[in-house]
């Protein structure tokens, strides 16, 4: 058996011994099925004819004629459960799986918004703005930049001073 | 330079034939942009891109031909094929490539899937070169993948074939295309940065052990305490020893397991995304649904192989103790993928087609995802059967499940072109209409949930049979996957092709598949397999036997 | 130590560019000049002609005396002809002669450093110069490339500084004409605007990096045993002796490195030092923000890397957080700045929709992937520091690439859409699919996708930052990395998926096409072929660290 070598010992054990009583017994019962449905074939002159077992015992012919209930018994159970399931994994799916990842790129773009914000609108588009505002249809552009500027060189100062501060006092020497 | 005994160089007479094999998908584009150059018609360029790419297939069955599965040495199925050259040595980085089993049916795989998917683009109208020529780039960053040897080549091959699959979904997908590629995109990256910084660890660990690589055979070797030239030890220590260099043991304790699993998880992270196992694969239904249908085979027939195949390929031999350690969470992780998958399908039988079909692929690469955790639950030793059975069966799902899964979404796309529609709920009664199409569906379908006498069978007895052995409970409750995927399908093929049929699709006999149709042509090989492997499996088994065995 | 005739040939590229920027202007005054439109044109084009020509020359005779072509390094034994003698007398100034292991006057080093921040500087002068071709010709053509020469000059010399005072000058020398070069429309609000913040900004950091250098002057002076002639303590050697011989952090020198760091560090805009840098990239003229984003941040890390490995190596410290005592030197501060530079510069990219603007943000952001690199001089071993040197050129050399590819595309975008929001890249690829093409592999490359180069320089600056034990540092790296995607992608979409609101095709202008395409050939090429270039590279150090 090629590609399955490895399967030998599982595929070389002890078959099953035919055994003429248990497949004498299969056969018998087989034949008394088709006996019994020979039989009683006669009952019927056309296939609309009614069944005469419906009259003699209802419930036995309603259980058999619906193989059991086993299809209904089974849509409800089985069926009706996995119905809920499957709504319940695409529900963890979309809902919650799919929003957790979609929530890290949203948090990843509030926090840019956030530093856009500070970054541009807060040091730099507000003195901005209110030069803008003082100095409508001027051209004054020069002035214009003194408010931005401002606010760059002080990034540095803080900058430095932070670093330094750190590393002077924060850092153990 | 003078190569190990595992690897074996190509005969004298070869030209560097894996490279040629690499590279034929872009000598293909490159004539194209000749044709467009020249303004050739867009319908010559169609059917000369889709011969073009039986230059890879046959190339790639030369080396099947000729590819002795029977080799091993030294511990381990032999590489062949071998082309090493050293690229960058600041950094010893190597040209690398080879195959041996586990690749080679994947580089199969590929090189069948691609005119595939060619012929499912033929109606695509818009920007017909580029398409064709993103198509043809993408097969050739999927044979990278999986024939390159060397990190350094197998992280760019891994990373680069987002790239045409992202323009493919972008420019050509549906509605929501642009989130779905998105999406797509910066997950599969994110999860492989860390794989990116981790290899790079290993480079410095091997550096101070004396040994600089990225060799993915050494490493591999090493990680199993296999012997390679040049060093000793075995990768656990190496690493180890390392971490205590730069002092992070002072932190994370004296344990050499807990840098093995770190490593362990970082790989498992980079590699599950791209296979979509639970809960990484909310991205597959997106994308699977907005891609162009030749996307939509080409990413789940084949990308999201290469997770599975970096796991065989990288996960399980460099790190056998941590993932010994994790494998029960590895085989929890998969039998919640196969019963999530199932129940998704079977949520979307009021649905759109293509989202069923990308829930069953879930299910389908869990099963992949057992066979895996089961391998790992048993490193070596012990009851090598059933870790042979395993990766055997593994491999064969993979085969087995890119053939199927391209047929489904093929046709799926045959079906919508045909009616502009996409929910299962707008179908009813298509086989009174069409029914050479409902037959060959059918066989694609009943190939996906694993009908005996078809190769999607062949894979997931066997995943079961060798899963069984280590992981008893977990396969126990998985075949509730099997019962449910195939309840989803067959829903499916009933709200397509049964009952009444809708009057709306009156009209639709004429467009009946037929033997003069190519999408009859283009589904025909992928059945044809199908029931070959189903029948007699072993071209495929017995590739992988040699790598199976041996490790 | 004196200055002789021999030492002439080792600064011939500098002399040559300042020869080449004073013909330049000097030529104009043979130029017809008019007001017209086409006259005007006409004499744009000639300085350009003329610029182009110089760099290339410029660039071909510091690329023989380099040696760095295969074949082109003399051997003793070369017998002498009129080529070889050629070769031989230019190669005596060369980063392979004996002669070069010495600074002149102790001031300017003539190293594989050097030399390869002369061939990354005069490149992309060239590259740049092409970009100006169709750019609206302005009233005073020749003063804007004898600008942009007189700049290549200053960083060339800032690429070889080794002593305080010539490194000032050099930087100043770079800087001046930048300003003017950044607002050179002076009809252009935004121009004038960038031109006038970049020089105040300029200024105030100039005084903080004097500041800084005359701490450290002082403290070089205040521990000599005998008094020393003056002159020769600002000499990067003589400092590093200084700060070498101590034995505990001085906290004077402390401060005098964080000034010098915060000083260089608007050159290089990183945070916190990088508010100037949107501003005025975006109101800059396109081609010269290209110039600026590259060539100009290069040369500002060149020097900072040579300052402080040169004048500081007792002070390296480690960025490592294995225990607290690690936590020091200037790598840490490197290690801190690079972390904000990284959060900030990929944040603040997110929400941009002027693609200029975006982009200024990712070279803010690619400045802290480059000071990753020099994390590695932590290691007391050579071979590591020998990684982080490499990746820090490699890188440089990238970027320089890539960055200059993208603003070109983007000038190009600019000048026949008219603007460059990314509303106007919508569509792109069916207007002029090569120009998508090539601003799509630009932008690939900045965002780290194999095979570009952006992804092998991400990868060795990854390595780099690892062995240093900065640990923490890359995992930011690498999130950050992550996050960029998301703004490369974006214009990326842009190009290939919005619909134009013209389908009328549009035609790039052939000079800008040809920088773009030898951009593009050099992204593609150091990505694939990366063994070329770092052989160069390793080069570097044998003479550059001390």
């Amino acid at each position: 058996m090629p590609g399955g070598h490895w399967l030998a010992h599982l595929w070389a054990q002890q078959g099953g011994q035919f055994n003429i009583i248990m497949a004498g017994i299969a056969l018998l019962v087989a034949a008394a099925g088709i006996a019994a449905g020979w039989h009683y074939s006669g009952v019927f002159a056309t296939a609309r004819d009614p069944e005469p077992l419906e009259k003699a015992q209802p419930v036995l012919f309603q259980v058999l004629y619906n193989k059991g209930f086993i299809d209904e018994l089974y849509a409800a159970t089985i069926g009706q459960l996995s119905n809920a399931l499957a709504v319940a994994w695409n529900w963890i799916d979309q809902k919650v799986l799919d929003r957790l990842v979609d929530a890290t790129g949203v948090v990843t773009f509030l926090l840019g918004r956030l530093n856009f914000i500070i970054d541009d609108t807060l040091f730099n588009d507000g003195p901005d703005g209110l030069a803008n505002g003082t100095l409508t249809g001027g051209k004054g552009v020069r002035e214009v930049q003194t408010g931005k500027i401002h606010d760059y060189i002080t990034y540095i100062v803080i900058g430095v001073v932070v670093l330094a501060l750190f590393y002077l006092y924060g850092i153990q020497q | 330079m003078p190569l190990p005994p595992y690897l074996m160089a190509s005969p004298e007479w070869m030209p560097p034939w894996l490279t040629l094999l690499m590279l034929s998908p872009l000598i293909g584009i490159a004539l194209i942009g000749l044709a467009g150059v020249a303004r050739v018609p867009d319908r010559l360029i169609k059917t000369f891109a889709s011969t073009w790419t039986l230059v890879p297939l046959m190339m790639a069955i030369v080396v099947w031909v000729s590819f002795d599965a029977n080799a091993t040495s030294s511990g381990q199925g032999a590489v062949q094929f071998v082309e090493k050259i050293p690229w960058i040595q600041a950094v010893r980085v190597d040209y690398f490539v080879g195959v041996d089993g586990l690749s080679l049916a994947m580089v199969l795989l590929t090189t069948i899937m691609t005119p595939i998917a060619m012929l499912a683009s033929m109606d695509v109208t818009h920007r017909v070169k580029l398409h064709f020529s993103l198509l043809l780039l993408l097969e050739t960053a999927m044979l990278g993948y999986f024939l390159s040897l060397d990190f350094f080549f197998f992280f760019i091959f891994w990373e680069f074939s987002l790239v045409p699959a992202f323009f493919i979904i972008m420019i050509w997908g549906g509605e929501h295309r642009g989130r779905a590629a998105f999406k797509f995109f910066v997950y599969t990256v994110s999860g492989s940065i860390g794989m990116l910084l981790l290899f790079q660890f290993l480079y410095l660990a091997t550096r101070s052990a004396g040994f600089p690589t990225f060799d993915l055979i050494a490493l591999g070797r090493l990680g199993q305490g296999l012997p390679v030239e040049g060093i000793s030890g075995d990768l656990a220590t190496i690493i180890f020893n390392y971490a205590q260099e730069l002092g992070i043991t002072a932190y994370l304790g004296n344990n050499p397991l807990t840098y093995t699993s770190i490593a362990f998880w970082v790989i498992f992270i980079a590699f599950a995304i791209k296979l979509a196992v639970w809960p990484f694969h909310t991205w597959l239904p997106d994308t699977y649904t907005e891609a162009p249908t030749s996307g939509s085979i080409l990413l789940s027939a084949v990308m999201s192989k290469m997770g599975a195949y970096g796991m065989l390929r990288i996960l399980l031999p460099f790190v056998p103790d941590a993932a010994q350690q994790f494998a029960q969470v590895m085989g929890a992780l998969a039998l919640i993928g196969i019963v999530s998958g199932a129940f998704g399908a079977l949520a979307h039988t009021r649905g759109s087609v293509k989202r069923l079909i990308g829930y069953t692929s879930i299910n389908h690469m869990g099963y992949v995802m057992l066979a895996i955790a089961a391998v790992a639950a048993l490193p070596g030793g012990a009851s090598l059967d059933s870790r042979a059975i395993a990766v055997n069966g593994a491999l064969m799902q993979m085969v087995a499940h890119g053939l199927s899964t391209g047929a489904l979404f093929l046709l799926a796309g045959a079906l919508y072109r045909r009616t502009h529609c996409s929910e299962l709920t707008d179908f009813g009664g298509l086989r009174v209409v069409m029914p050479a199409f409902a037959g060959v569906m059918g066989m694609a379908m009943f190939a996906n949930l694993g009908l005996p006498g078809l190769a999607g069978f062949v894979g997931e007895f066997f995943i079961f049979r060798g899963a069984w052995a280590t992981l008893p409970f977990f396969t126990t409750l998985a075949t509730i996957g099997l019962i449910f995927t195939a309840l989803a399908l067959l829903l499916m093929f009933q709200r397509i092709f049964l009952g009444p049929l809708n009057p709306r699709w009156r009209d639709l006999k004429k467009q009946d598949l037929s033997i003069y149709g190519l999408d009859f042509w283009a589904a025909v090989p992928l059945l044809a397999l199908l029931l070959v492997f189903g029948i007699y499996p072993a071209p495929i088994m017995g590739l992988s036997n040699a790598a199976a065995t041996e490790w | 130590m004196q200055f002789e005739m021999t030492d002439i040939p080792r600064i011939l590229p500098e002399i040559l560019l300042l020869v080449l920027g004073l013909l330049v202007v000097g030529s104009d005054i043979f130029e017809r000049w008019a007001t017209d439109e086409a006259a005007q044109r006409e004499r744009s084009h000639s300085a350009a002609w003329l610029t182009l020509i110089g760099l290339g020359m410029i660039f071909i005779i510091a690329l023989l005396q380099s040696g760095y072509i295969p074949g082109t390094q003399l051997a003793e034994d070369t017998p002498s002809n009129f080529f070889t003698n050629i070769l031989r007398n230019l190669q005596s100034g060369g980063p392979n002669s004996s002669t070069a292991v010495e600074p002149i006057l102790g001031a300017f080093a003539t190293d594989h450093l050097t030399m390869l921040g002369r061939l990354i500087f005069i490149g992309a002068a060239f590259l740049t110069v092409l970009l100006t071709f169709d750019v609206r010709p302005s009233a005073h053509p020749a003063e804007f490339y004898g600008l942009l020469v007189c700049s290549t000059a200053g960083m060339c010399i800032m690429s070889g500084a080794s002593e305080l005072i010539l490194a000032y000058l050099a930087v100043e020398l770079t800087s001046i004409p930048l300003y003017m070069l950044a607002g050179y429309f002076r009809t252009d609000k935004r121009s004038t605007e960038a031109g006038m913040k970049y020089f105040l900004f300029g200024a105030v950091s100039s005084g903080v990096l004097l500041y800084g250098m005359s701490l450290t002057y002082g403290f070089v002076a205040s521990i000599q045993a005998v008094p020393v002639d003056g002159n020769v303590l600002t000499q990067f050697s003589r400092i590093g002796q200084a700060s070498n011989s101590l034995l505990q952090n001085d906290q004077l020198i402390t401060l005098a490195v964080l000034f010098v760091i915060a000083g260089l560090g608007y050159k290089i805009a990183v945070v916190p030092f990088h508010g100037w840098s949107p501003d005025v990239y975006q109101g800059a003229p396109t081609p010269i923000t290209a110039f600026l984003s590259t060539a100009s941040k290069a040369a500002g890390f060149l020097l900072l890397y040579r300052l402080l490995v040169t004048a500081f190596p007792g002070l390296t410290g480690s960025a490592s957080l294995a225990s607290d005592a690690t936590f020091t030197g200037w790598t840490s501060a490197l290690a801190l700045i690079a972390l904000l530079t990284l959060i900030v510069g990929n944040l603040a990219a997110l929400p941009q929709t002027n693609v200029k603007r975006l982009l200024a943000y990712s070279s803010i952001a690619h400045a802290g992937f480059v000071l990753m690199a020099m994390l590695a001089w932590a290691s007391p071993q050579s071979i590591d520091r020998a990684i982080g040197t490499s990746s820090l050129i490699y890188y440089l050399v990238v970027y320089t690439v890539t960055n200059i590819g993208a603003f070109g595309s983007l000038a190009v975008i600019g000048l026949l859409t008219g603007g460059d929001d990314i509303k106007n890249l919508n569509g792109l690829a069916r207007r002029n699919l090569g120009l998508a093409v090539l601003f799509a592999i630009f932008v690939l490359s900045l965002a780290g996708i194999p095979p570009l180069s952006g992804f092998l320089a991400k990868f060795y600056v990854f390595m780099a930052a690892w062995q240093s034990g900065a640990t923490w540092l890359v995992v930011i790296g690498a999130i950050t990395t992550i996050i960029s995607l998301y703004y490369y992608l974006r214009l990326l979409r842009a190009m290939f998926m919005q619909s134009p609101t013209t389908t009328e095709p549009i035609k790039t202008p052939a000079a800008m096409n040809l920088s773009l395409v030898v951009a593009c050939l050099l992204v593609v090429f150091l990505g694939v072929f990366p063994n070329i270039v770092l052989t160069l590279i390793d080069q570097v150090q044998l003479v550059a660290g001390l």
